[in-house]
């Protein structure tokens, strides 16, 4: 009976902690554009420091090591290089950007830069850097090495994008970087914050060639990486801010979700990541152990291939508008994520920056997608393949598949391999396929990502001209109350020519120990171990 | 002796070449181009072709295949797409924990299936025999991540004698997977040591052994289950090679840093380098270990060592 009680204050607290900072999200998210707005013309930031969750005694020991233990695998030191969320987990203990974007306080914080100037056009920003910051080979962190690392970027997918804003970039001195862009841009802070945009070392890269990937300035650096395997990191001592409490933290992947959780039991882990829903109730009953819930960011969605190539019947919108509307979503997200999911209409979070939830999308009605069907030609249905890759779009898939059946359209499940699918899908040769996307900060490159023509994700194969010459006008309006009208605009289009089927955002759940601290949690699933401590 | 093992090694040669060219060839006809995993599913068209260019992808496959086997004769297994670490060091990084847990693994598997197997043949039709016997069958149908599984919860969760997962460095991580992985293999092994020895346990030098005093216990150790070696350490050789090329459920299933979980993750991502070079190496010490299988023939029984020497 106690322990029923003790498990129902912890859920309760977890429900509390997951509601409490959904709604800070949207809170914030409301009002971010002002705030962005802000934050684009002022030179000054908050102070960054470590979470005070709960303040450790003044003579307190720290345990040594703290074992992370990750459900995905670690691939590459390389931060360019990436857009896995696990990898980007490392880059934030061990790299700095120039800024880093605060997810709870919905601002930019300083990090390599202590400050910055923007001009009146907003084209030209001088980026102050702090003095006191030192890669881990011992050299100081300058303005050329920034310049570098942009440089280097552009050869890099995940990078590319993010840099060719960049008209040109000036070391006005070791300390004062002066970057101009081709045009005003309000995505461009936003971009900077991308851990894919942490800063090199090029005395490091010149001289190590791809190992001096791993010379950072953040707080920790590699002491031994077994990629696939475990990570190992100390903590670098001239860290140029608060030194983090805990001396070694040390990542382990446990791709086994039970074997991950029983670690976490044992105590043989600190921390683990993403625990199976099937796992929950017994994190939930220990009380050595915190469960923590709340909403993610990464939403599953079945993209239909709309391209004037690939043709009949999904390049016509009644045909995505019926498969909208005979997908019960809720069905879906019961099976698919144990229920632990949140079903959506739309394809983006509250934890993007001018995201915009006003839109209906398309509710569920089987009737009234049969007639759609009837109305395109379609009134016997018709077949097309899926192609899953991974587990989720596996559990995900079925369900569909059963819904489908009810409106005539027969839905083959296609399993391939992650490369394969990346490949097919490249060659346009996808009729449908399983996604995910997780939202990223700026509204402007989640529509960017997923819906412009020829972009990375826009697995849809979708071009509309129209649509990105209104992307690309939002991005450099500088009146803030018309920029969001345009982004509310184009979210609202996308929805509304049902390009893919939005089915639910997953429930992000965190299984720690209750003694493990100081853990900067991130509805993306970057969290932020740097300050990450247990009092002995 | 020295003959014979020398023309063993100069065998290896064919072999790699043949096991290097099946496994680029079938990872070049595997779906999914490796180049659009190095570039990214963000990249441009350009970004891939040139990465096509740079890594010589738009070569025909022999010409490719000629290139990588020039760094293989200098000892260059070439450089991961993925991670872009050298080949040779990664391999090296994991088969530490690989030849610990096989090690282990087929001690586990010898101590179990000797006692099984004397016991079984030495009871023969028996309750004891059938006890044994299916105590044989259990650890052969036993799904080896189930059985880990159930290890785990039993001896790391509940009595917490042992660590759940990973390579601690300790010999208490070795435990539980090499309980795993030996308990199947001793599955076969205790059958074939059961066969074996009720081929040799009716021998008429037995009988005599007996007549002439000799203890039962002695007559069964040294007597009989010396001429039942051969065929348990040709099994015992297989399976010690079949472990040390990765043992991927049992790796996964307790977080084990093998060769196993490394070949399985750079198939999944299209690394073409690191499973070659991977499977190169596995073969050679496959190889290797069936070599000193033959060699260890010779000591066990003199027989061989003769012919040997012929």
């Amino acid at each position: 009976m106690k322990m029923e009680v003790s498990v129902m204050k912890r859920r309760m607290l977890a429900l509390f902690l997951g509601i409490t900072l959904t709604m800070g999200m949207v809170g914030c998210s409301n009002s971010s554009n002002s705030t962005t707005k802000d934050n684009l013309q002022s030179n000054t930031l908050a102070g960054d420091t470590a979470p005070v969750e709960s303040p450790p005694s003044e003579n307190a020991t720290f345990k040594n090591p703290i074992i992370v233990g990750l459900a995905n695998v670690f691939t590459t030191s390389d931060p360019q290089n990436t857009s896995s969320i696990t990898n980007q987990i490392f880059y934030t203990v061990s790299h700095s950007n120039l800024l880093k974007w605060d997810y709870d306080t919905q601002q930019y914080m300083p990090d390599l830069a202590d400050s910055y100037d923007v001009s009146d056009d907003g084209m030209v920003y001088t980026f102050h850097l702090n003095k006191d910051a030192y890669f881990h080979n011992d050299e100081p962190v300058k303005a050329s090495d920034i310049i570098y690392t942009f440089n280097r970027g552009k050869d890099f997918s995940f990078v590319a994008a993010k840099v060719q804003i960049i008209e040109s970039m000036k070391a006005i001195d070791d300390n004062t970087l002066e970057i101009t862009l081709s045009g005003p841009s309000t995505g461009f802070l936003f971009d900077i914050t991308n851990p894919n945009m942490a800063i090199l070392s090029e005395k490091a890269l010149t001289e190590m060639g791809e190992e001096g990937t791993t010379i950072g300035s953040g707080a920790y650096y590699y002491e031994a990486i077994d990629f696939g395997n475990e990570v190992t990191m100390v903590r670098f001592d001239k860290y140029f801010k608060e030194l983090p409490k805990t001396e070694t933290l040390i990542f382990r992947q446990y791709a086994e979700d039970a074997t991950r959780v029983i670690a976490l039991q044992t105590g043989d882990i600190d921390y683990c990541q993403t625990p199976s829903t099937m796992e929950l109730e017994y994190i939930a009953a220990d009380d050595n152990l915190d469960l923590i819930q709340m909403k993610g960011t990464r939403l599953n969605y079945m993209v239909m291939n709309v391209s004037e190539e690939h043709g009949a019947p999904f390049k016509d919108i009644r045909v995505r508008q019926a498969i909208n509307m005979a997908i019960n979503k809720d069905d879906v997200a019961a099976v698919a994520a144990n229920g632990f999911g949140e079903v959506q209409n739309y394809y983006f979070t509250d934890i993007s920056a001018g995201f915009y939830g006003g839109m209906d999308g398309y509710n569920y009605d089987v009737e009234a997608a049969k007639a759609l069907l009837a109305d395109a030609g379609y009134a016997d249905g018709f077949s097309f393949s899926v192609l899953c890759h991974d587990s989720t779009a596996r559990a995900i898939a079925p369900v569909l598949q059963a819904q489908l059946a009810a409106i005539g359209v027969t839905m083959h499940i296609e399993e391939v391999e992650t490369a394969v699918r990346n490949s097919m899908i490249k060659n346009n040769e996808h009729d449908a396929c399983m996604a995910a996307h997780v939202s990223l900060v700026s509204i402007d490159n989640n529509l960017r990502l997923l819906f412009y023509t020829d972009s990375g994700n826009n697995r849809m194969k979708y071009t509309n001209s129209e649509f990105d010459a209104k992307l690309d006008a939002a991005l450099i309006e500088q009146d803030s109350a018309k920029r969001q009208e345009m982004y509310d605009e184009l979210q609202t289009f996308v929805v509304d020519e049902a390009l893919c089927v939005p089915l639910y955002v997953e429930t992000l759940n965190i299984a720690k120990k209750s003694s493990l601290h100081g853990i900067k949690i991130n509805a993306t699933g970057c969290h932020d171990f740097t300050y990450a401590y247990i009092e002995e | 002796m020295h003959r014979y093992i020398a023309k063993r090694l100069l065998m290896l040669i064919p072999v790699l070449i043949c096991v290097s060219f099946v496994i680029f060839f079938i990872m070049d006809l595997a779906p999914g181009d490796p180049a659009l995993i190095i570039a990214g599913d963000q990249a441009t068209d350009e970004m891939i072709e040139k990465v096509k260019e740079d890594y010589g992808f738009n070569d025909p496959l022999l010409v490719r295949y000629a290139n990588y086997m020039k760094g293989l004769v200098k000892g260059d297994l070439g450089t991961s797409y993925v991670s872009k670490k050298d080949v040779w060091a990664t391999y090296c990084q994991r088969f530490p924990a690989t030849a610990k847990l096989s090690v282990a693994a087929i001690v586990v598997s010898l101590v179990l299936s000797l006692t099984l197997g004397v016991y079984s043949a030495v009871n023969q039709n028996t309750w004891k025999d059938n006890v044994s016997v299916v105590l044989a069958l259990l650890g052969l149908s036993m799904p080896q991540f189930w059985l880990g599984l159930l290890l785990i919860i039993a001896f790391a969760l509940n009595l917490g004698w042992f660590p759940s997962g990973g390579d601690t460095g300790t010999w208490k991580c070795l435990v539980l997977p090499a309980i795993t992985i030996g308990t199947n293999n001793a599955a076969l092994m205790t059958r074939t040591t059961r066969s074996s020895m009720l081929d040799v346990i009716r021998q008429d030098y037995l009988c005599t052994a007996r007549a002439k005093g000799v203890s039962e216990k002695r007559v069964i150790n040294h007597h009989a289950l010396r001429n039942a070696l051969i065929p348990i350490i040709t099994i015992a050789g297989v399976q010690f090679a079949y472990i040390l090329g990765g043992a991927v459920l049992v790796e996964t299933v307790f977080a084990w840093p093998g060769v196993g979980r490394l070949i399985v993750d750079s198939i999944n991502m299209r690394d073409i380098p690191m499973v070659t070079g991977c499977v190169v190496i596995t073969t050679m010490i496959v190889c290797v270990v069936q070599l000193l299988v033959d060699i260890l023939y010779a000591y066990v029984d003199p027989r061989i060592k003769a012919q040997y020497t012929k």
